[in-house]
């Protein structure tokens, strides 16, 4: 028997929390949004918070948001976020975020900066990115690559995995992503 | 050194990387924590290595772990080497693992910021780049301290790269050190001009943010953003000055104005759902409500998202939707339709908001559609959640307002019953809580509810039936009870009474055997009552019999409180039957037991008990906890400081706004008790209004009627404690005139019988006494004395006094043709109709026929009224038969005082007015009163038109007002030195010294 429960692909806190308390919160989070029917809205309230999630395919990216903010802006900024993804890896999957995960986040730090949408255009996003990669050993980079598709075959993605942007608290006002979670099997 | 970087590449080559771990992880899902203990091991040995790739490479590992759950604050340092590499790829994944790792608490950030610093300043813009991403997650106020100024300095850096970044960062900065935040000031608001989008984007983020934490900072920016507004584009920027705007509006309301017009526009225009939804949240959360129009406008705009097939549109239509519903029910009730429709939608989170916004659109004339249609769904809900929640709604929406939608009361006890059916539910307590509360409530209803009720009882194990889920059995509570305290209404008691006592009732929880067992009794006595009426004993024999067999099993309830009232009753019933065997009649004296009515009280029930002399409601009993008292914000000195001084101990010296709290917890608490009924919304509505002055409620006071000022129940108790004693005086007044004729009297049209002597002489009708000159020798043996009763200003037109004046007639002869004139002054005038000159004098309507006194009412125009003033005046009167024209000269004197209208005001306004700081203050000492308080008070109150706002046992507030709209306040304390304040110094000197006056005349 497999648990249900949802694995972390990715978490970006835009507060500063213990790691008891992120445990915790994810762990609610996660179980709240996995009991959530398909076809239910995206939002819900959840303490003193709204939480916003999307599904693209295996993968639930949910951010938490303050009280006064706007949930159809963040459903945006999770899109597009998927978008800058998608261009970057080219057809993204779930695997392309386990094994780059840290490109993932390099991804999301040149959209978002302290919760905040730093950069709208998506263009402007990925030449940052290309250009910040361009500084790096050449080598690394294809290794990477090479072993990932030798890879893919391996696993089939059968279970919806969570990806999940989580809550600024009230200190922290800018907006949007907390913790990025990703489930897989 | 060429052979050392080799080695280390080789060494590389065998270390797992990121991909072997991922894959290693997910090989071993048996033992993943076996494997990854091992890997940790690995990643040590490898930190201890000096090659900065393979600590990277470890790191990295690291961060990944850390993401999974596992502890790697140990490797904070070997975190912070990673960051000051100097390769780019080492320093990303140092300063990666960085920000997802570090926070507050963790020391070694304060090694970082040197190497933050020459980050910052680095050639590379991706170096910075890093640099500010990375602090952006883990600032500290001491990195914020130390790196402000750098920061800072990027603001303005060539690339835009970096500049966006710098300024979004700097939000973090102020947040940890706000002392940056007044020099990074002018150059963030250069920064909303910026050429570039994104910098310009950011700099709109930053200060839209500040703005929501305090708002009137940021008003002078007003301008600038509105012209953003007004030329951006871009839905990012546009969505967060709206939200910067609707910050800004509560403290600039012109603002609201201004921004209706673009604002509709953009909801008109955009195809931005966020943008509409943040243009529409605005509108309805700011006050803009002023135009109907822009409500209609967002209503229409969300009936679209809410019919719209996407679930999230719905959703937030129906979200906002509720908000509009607070301020405008109208607009929304019209869209009732699709608000029901949106019960049936698959989504639960949508079916919720929708029944929180039918709570609001529920009338009179479609509750009962409402509610049925609610049923249908209990009937259908899958989940108890859901069905929790419709059950709570449906008795929300049912009782809201004092039950004011429900026209049947038949039908709701109907529903309530109905709803018992529901298994499972947690609610039970709610339903019980509302059965009680209409039968006890709703006389009327009491016959059909103890009919339902008593089947209930009967049909009990219907609702036992699963005792695990036994919430529901709360209703046999109010069953129970119900069937026994109005069970003169039942059909057949002793039917109801043995489903009461049958064996499976020992099953059902403590509290509610309790009840079963005291209700018992009850309807005990009224079967009793019943049997030996029309039948003879054995019947009533029989039903003693079944009450001493059935009993014993309640005695021995593990429950103390059914064990005590069981056996309380099981002797008592013993005790009867021995009665009832020697064929004595018990039936009344049980009944007895369990006679009189319930009923409920009304909450200001209390206030119509007096409160007996020397009880001081607000004193202490005991002393005060001592740590509350330090808790307590010291009381505002409201009048002079020298108050203090004199002021006894800290628990008698009790302030407004001590006493408004006090009275908030005690509404509080009324309203928290069942046995409150709870007022009526209108008069509440009274109550949470009058917080300014100007909503005091001000009652003509017309002079025929006696005194009755409404408001609060202190001064009403004052107005009647005046009123008594007016009337004593009177008659005391009649007695003394007796004595002295031709001399001046007080006195009303009404006659009244001699009373009990007043104890405490009050001197006659007050600031106004006509002094009648000197007759000369010769003159008629008796004259018409006349006497001004009142002087009173009139309160719709600031500068008029209506004098009203008795004549009385004490000559023998017939009085006619009398007229009344005054000599006019420059600051008062007599008003006299159109057409006449300045000098006329003004026809007394009537004639006095000997021995009669009647009423005229004069007006006068005031301009000033801060000062006293005396005005000459001549009466002339023809005597009939000897048809001369005789002359009477008085004075009339229009006191400070007479200006002053009796305005009831309640202590929080009062408070309001006194913090308020226009006032002038002044005071007065009374020397020489030895007359208990509250005689002092009401004489001031009856003398000086004043109105007690507050007593506490050593002072009392009062309040007063003039027809020009200054506020005189008092505070009178018990050593009969009185603190005032007003608007007008000059006023309440003269009110000050009238006042005294009238104290030194006693």
């Amino acid at each position: 028997m497999r648990i249900r429960q949802g694995k972390l692909r990715l978490q970006k806190w835009y507060v500063p929390l213990s790691d008891k308390e992120k445990k915790k919160i994810t762990r609610e989070l996660v179980q709240t949004v996995l009991a959530r029917k398909p076809k239910m809205c995206s939002f819900l309230e959840w303490r003193d918070l709204k939480v916003v999630y999307k599904r693209y395919a295996s993968l639930y990216f949910c951010c938490a948001i303050e009280e006064q903010d706007n949930e159809l802006i963040t459903l945006e900024i999770i899109h597009r976020y998927v978008e800058l993804l998608d261009k970057y890896f080219g057809s993204v999957c779930e695997l392309d975020i386990i094994f780059n995960f840290e490109k993932a986040y390099f991804i999301l730090d040149e959209f978002l900066l302290g919760g905040e949408a730093q950069e709208t255009s998506k263009k402007n996003v990925l030449k940052a990115i290309e250009q910040a990669d361009l500084l790096q050993e050449v080598r690394r980079r294809i290794r990477t690559k090479n072993e990932n598709n030798g890879v893919n075959n391996d696993f089939t993605i059968t279970k919806p995995t969570l990806l999940a942007v989580r809550p600024r608290s009230r200190f922290m006002t800018f907006l949007i992503f907390l913790l990025l979670q990703i489930r897989l099997r | 050194m060429a052979l050392k970087i080799v080695k280390g590449s080789i060494d590389r080559m065998f270390d797992k990387n990121l991909q072997d771990l991922v894959r290693g992880i997910r090989n071993h899902k048996e033992d993943e924590a076996k494997y990854i203990s091992t890997c940790i091991d690995e990643i040590k040995q490898e930190l201890k290595q000096d090659n900065i790739a393979v600590k990277a490479n470890a790191v990295c590992k690291l961060t990944y772990l850390q993401m999974l759950g596992y502890d790697v604050s140990w490797a904070a340092f070997n975190i912070v080497e990673v960051m000051s590499s100097s390769k780019f790829t080492y320093k990303r994944i140092g300063y990666l693992a960085a920000s997802q790792c570090f926070h507050e608490s963790t020391d070694v950030i304060m090694l970082t910021t040197n190497q933050i610093r020459k980050d910052l300043s680095s050639p590379n813009q991706y170096d910075t780049g890093v640099a500010l991403t990375g602090l952006s997650c883990f600032v500290t106020p001491d990195l914020a301290r130390d790196l402000a100024n750098d920061i800072m300095t990027l603001m303005s850096h060539t690339k835009p790269y970096i500049r966006k970044k710098a300024v979004l960062i700097m939000y973090k900065v102020f947040l940890k050190y706000p002392e940056s935040l007044r020099p990074a000031f002018p150059r963030l608001k250069e920064k909303l001009e910026d050429p570039d989008p994104g910098v310009q984007s950011a700099a709109v983020n930053v200060i839209c943010e500040l703005a929501r934490r305090n708002p009137k900072n940021y008003l002078s920016l007003a301008p600038l953003f509105f012209k953003l507004m007004t030329s951006s584009t871009n839905n990012w920027v546009l969505i967060k000055i709206i939200k910067l705007f609707g910050a800004l509006t509560p403290l600039e309301p012109r603002l609201g104005k201004k921004l209706i017009e673009p604002l509709t526009n953009l909801i008109h225009s955009t195809s931005a759902m966020s943008l509409l939804y943040e243009c529409v949240n605005t509108v309805i959360a700011g006050q803009y409500c002023c135009s109907l129009g822009s409500v209609v406008l967002c209503v229409q705009k969300l009936r679209i998202l809410i019919e719209d097939s996407d679930q999230n549109l719905k959703y937030l239509g129906l979200l906002a939707m509720s908000k509009i519903l607070k301020t405008h029910p109208k607009s929304v009730q019209s869209h009732k339709d699709l608000i029901l429709q949106c019960l049936d939608d698959k989504d639960e989170s949508i079916r919720l908001r929708a029944l929180d916004l039918l709570y609001g659109m529920v009338s009179k004339k479609n509750l009962m559609e409402i509610v049925k249609k609610l049923m249908l769904h209990v009937d259908k809900a899958e989940g108890t959640t859901y069905r929790d929640e419709l059950l709570t709604k449906i008795i929300d929406i049912c009782c809201q307002s004092n039950y004011q939608y429900i026209t049947n009361f038949e039908w709701y006890i109907s529903i309530l019953v109905e709803l018992t059916r529901l298994e499972g539910t947690r609610h039970g307590h709610l339903i019980a809580s509302q059965m009680l509360d209409v039968a006890i409530r709703v006389k009327a209803i009491r016959v059909f509810a103890v009919a339902q009720m008593a089947t209930l009882l009967d049909n009990a194990h219907l609702l036992t039936g699963n005792m695990q889920r036994n919430g529901i059995c709360e209703v046999l509570y109010a069953a129970a009870w119900i069937c026994g305290e109005f069970s003169e209404h039942l059909e057949n008691p002793m039917q109801t009474l043995e489903a009461m006592l049958r064996p499976k009732v020992a099953t059902l929880p403590g509290h509610i055997q309790a009840v079963y067992v005291q209700n018992a009794a009850k309807l005990f006595a009224t079967v009793l009552k019943s049997q030996e009426g029309n039948t003879d004993g054995t019947a009533a024999q029989e039903t003693s019999q079944l009450m001493i067999e059935r009993l014993p099993l309640f005695v021995q309830s593990a429950n103390l409180e059914v064990q005590e009232r069981a056996s309380c009753i099981l002797q008592l019933v013993k005790y009867i039957q021995k009665l009832q065997q020697k064929d004595v009649e018990v039936a009344e004296e049980v009944s007895a037991l369990f006679a009189g009515e319930l009923n409920p009280v009304a909450p200001k029930a209390q206030k119509k008990v007096p409160v007996p002399e020397g009880l001081d409601l607000d004193a202490w009993i005991n002393e005060p906890p001592s740590e509350s008292e330090s808790e307590d914000e010291q009381p505002k000195a409201i009048f002079t400081k020298e108050e203090h001084k004199h002021s006894r101990p800290r628990h008698t010296e009790v302030d407004e706004k001590e006493l408004a709290k006090r009275r908030e917890a005690r509404k509080q608490e009324q309203a928290n008790n069942p046995f409150y009924i709870k007022a009526s919304p209108s008069s509440q509505k009274v109550y949470q209004e009058s917080t300014g002055v100007e909503h005091i409620p001000v009652v003509q006071i017309d002079l025929s009627v006696p005194l009755k000022v409404p408001g609060l129940p202190m001064s009403d108790q004052y107005v009647k404690l005046e009123e008594e004693r007016r009337q004593k005086q009177r008659v005391e007044k009649k007695k003394k005139e007796k004595k002295k004729r031709k001399e001046k009297h007080s006195g009303r049209g009404k006659k009244r019988d001699s009373g009990p002597e007043s104890e405490e002489d009050i001197t006659p009708a007050h600031m106004v006494d006509i002094v009648t000159e000197e007759m000369p020798e010769n003159a008629l043996p008796i004259h018409t004395p006349i006497t001004v009763c009142d002087i009173q200003g009139n309160l719709q037109d600031g500068s008029q006094v209506v004098v009203s004046v008795i004549f009385e007639n004490k000559c023998d002869g017939f009085l006619k043709s009398m007229e009344f004139n005054v000599l006019d002054s420059l600051n008062a005038k007599l008003q006299r109709p159109e057409g006449s000159g300045p000098h006329d004098g003004l026809t007394v309507p009537f004639q006095l026929p000997p021995g009669v006194s009647n009423e005229a009412r004069f007006v006068f125009t005031v301009q000033s009224i801060v000062m006293p003033q005396k005005l000459k005046g001549t009466l002339t009167f023809i005597v009939k038969d000897s048809s001369t024209h005789e002359k009477l000269d008085f004075k009339l004197h229009f006191t400070c005082t007479s200006y002053l209208i009796t305005t009831p005001c309640y202590s929080d306004a009062f408070a309001k007015l006194l913090e308020s700081g226009d006032l002038k203050c002044s005071s007065v000492r009374l020397e020489g009163v030895s007359m208990p308080f509250h005689h002092l008070l009401a004489r001031i109150c009856f003398h000086h038109h004043f109105s007690v706002v507050e007593r506490i046992d050593s002072c009392s507030s009062m309040y007063s007002r003039s027809i020009q709209g200054h506020h005189v306040c008092l505070l009178v304390k018990t050593t009969v030195s009185i603190d005032a304040k007003c608007d007008e110094p000059t006023l309440l000197g003269n009110v000050l010294d009238e006042i005294k006056q009238t104290f030194s005349q006693c």
